[in-house]
């Protein structure tokens, strides 16, 4: 099954990527995460044009991993990035 | 979810504009960090109540013209009517606030007040004391934000935090209200060895050229009276602090260094105009502390002390 999930950070979150981790504001929710070096750049490739499985074709190409693994994992993160309101589906109008 | 007004828990009529009367002819200065700081449109009594607030920090200030960069202050009259009258009996007092792009309003018990972000910024507080009573809170009230808000301005930033300083350096210890923070820090007073407790509940850190940021100290009342007359002293060790069975010292990375002074960068933290700007400061503090000066200080009830004056006394480096 293609993971064709287009997601984009929402809009009142912050991230910047700091030395190989990211951290996340949550402002609203008077909250702040921080994510390793892959949920960082799983947060830099999430721009509200890529898919989840694009997503995971990039980090396929730039990690040594087995590509089950990558999609199974990038999956479940982008399952945790939804439920924590860190990130949110695109509009299809996109 | 309902939303209050901006002001409406302390201001009879938040919509009603303040008036541009000044209380008197009178001005002080106000040596914080970000400043100067002059206030202006003082009655002698309130000028009177902020060099008692604020001692050594505190000097008349000469007419002439408004500093270049700092923070102007005018002070204003408000009919004592504007205000609500509050029993304040068992509640926590927070300011309310509303924050815009070019600044940010405040309202709280018995005052309001205006910071216009710039260079200079500037700042109206209304008042309806004379200086008799509330005054003097009512102006730190102010001062706190306006300090929050220059640190940031400058690259740096005010954080709810223990100081504590030994041979020349600085450990600056973060947590939850509950951590630790003033047990630390009485710890460290009670402690031979002669550390000296900044403060346990505010500290400024700025940006320094070529080398760690700099902590300085504040005036403003903890638990524990803040240092006077310290000079801003290198950051040397930056703890969080968390309540654990056993004393163990942690390296902590640069993500959970910013996160931890991001949860402790009061007013600016919340300030949904200033989000990018607070995360880019704070990732430029962290990136100019020293290598493996970040850590999760675990401490027991009455602990962490010793670890912590055995960092500052090997300039922050330790091996865990």
């Amino acid at each position: 099954v293609i993971d064709d999930r287009v997601l984009r950070l929402r809009r009142e979150v912050r991230f910047r990527n700091v030395g190989g981790e990211g951290v996340v504001l949550r402002q609203e929710a008077r909250e702040v995460l921080v994510v390793n070096g892959v949920g960082a750049r799983v947060l830099e490739l999430l721009d509200g044009r890529r898919s989840v499985a694009e997503v995971a074709a990039v980090l396929r190409e730039e990690r040594d991993a087995p590509p089950e693994a990558i999609e199974r994992d990038v999956g479940a993160f982008v399952d945790e990035l939804l439920a924590a309101g860190v990130v949110e589906m695109q509009a299809a109008d996109r | 979810m309902s939303v209050a007004r901006f002001g409406e828990r302390f201001l009879v009529d938040p919509a009603r504009p303040p008036g541009d009367e000044p209380w008197g002819s009178q001005g002080v200065e106000l040596a914080l960090p970000g400043g100067p700081y002059r206030v202006e449109g003082l009655a002698a009594a309130q000028a009177a109540a902020l060099a008692a607030r604020f001692t050594r920090r505190c000097r008349a200030a000469g007419g002439g013209a408004t500093p270049a960069a700092g923070v102007g202050v005018a002070v204003r009259r408000e009919a004592d009517r504007s205000f609500r009258a509050i029993d304040t009996r068992g509640w926590e007092y927070e300011l309310d606030l509303d924050f815009a792009p070019d600044g940010v309003r405040l309202a709280g018990l018995g005052m309001r007040a205006a910071l216009r972000l710039g260079e200079p910024a500037a700042a109206t507080l209304w008042v309806a004391d004379a200086g008799e009573s509330t005054f003097a809170g009512s102006c730190e009230n102010l001062l706190r934000v306006a300090v929050a808000y220059r640190l940031l301005a400058l690259g740096g930033v005010m954080a709810h935090a223990a100081g504590i300083a030994l041979d020349g350096r600085a450990a600056v210890a973060v947590g939850r209200s509950g951590a630790g923070k003033s047990t630390l820090a009485s710890a460290a007073q009670g402690a031979p060895g002669g550390a000296v407790v900044l403060s346990d509940d505010l500290v400024a850190i700025l940006p320094r050229e070529g080398g760690p940021p700099a902590v300085a100290t504040l005036p403003f009342t903890g638990d524990l009276p803040p240092a006077e007359g310290v000079p801003p002293l290198p950051l040397a060790a930056l703890l969080r602090l968390e309540q654990a069975a056993e004393d163990a010292l942690v390296p902590l990375g640069t993500g959970e260094t910013i996160a931890c002074l991001l949860a402790c960068s009061p007013v600016v933290n919340v300030d949904p105009w200033r989000r990018e700007a607070l995360l880019a400061t704070l990732a430029g503090l962290v990136a100019s502390l020293p290598p493996r000066s970040s850590w999760a200080l675990r401490c027991t009830r009455t602990g962490g002390w010793p670890a912590v004056a055995r960092l500052l006394a090997a300039g922050g480096k330790e091996e865990a």
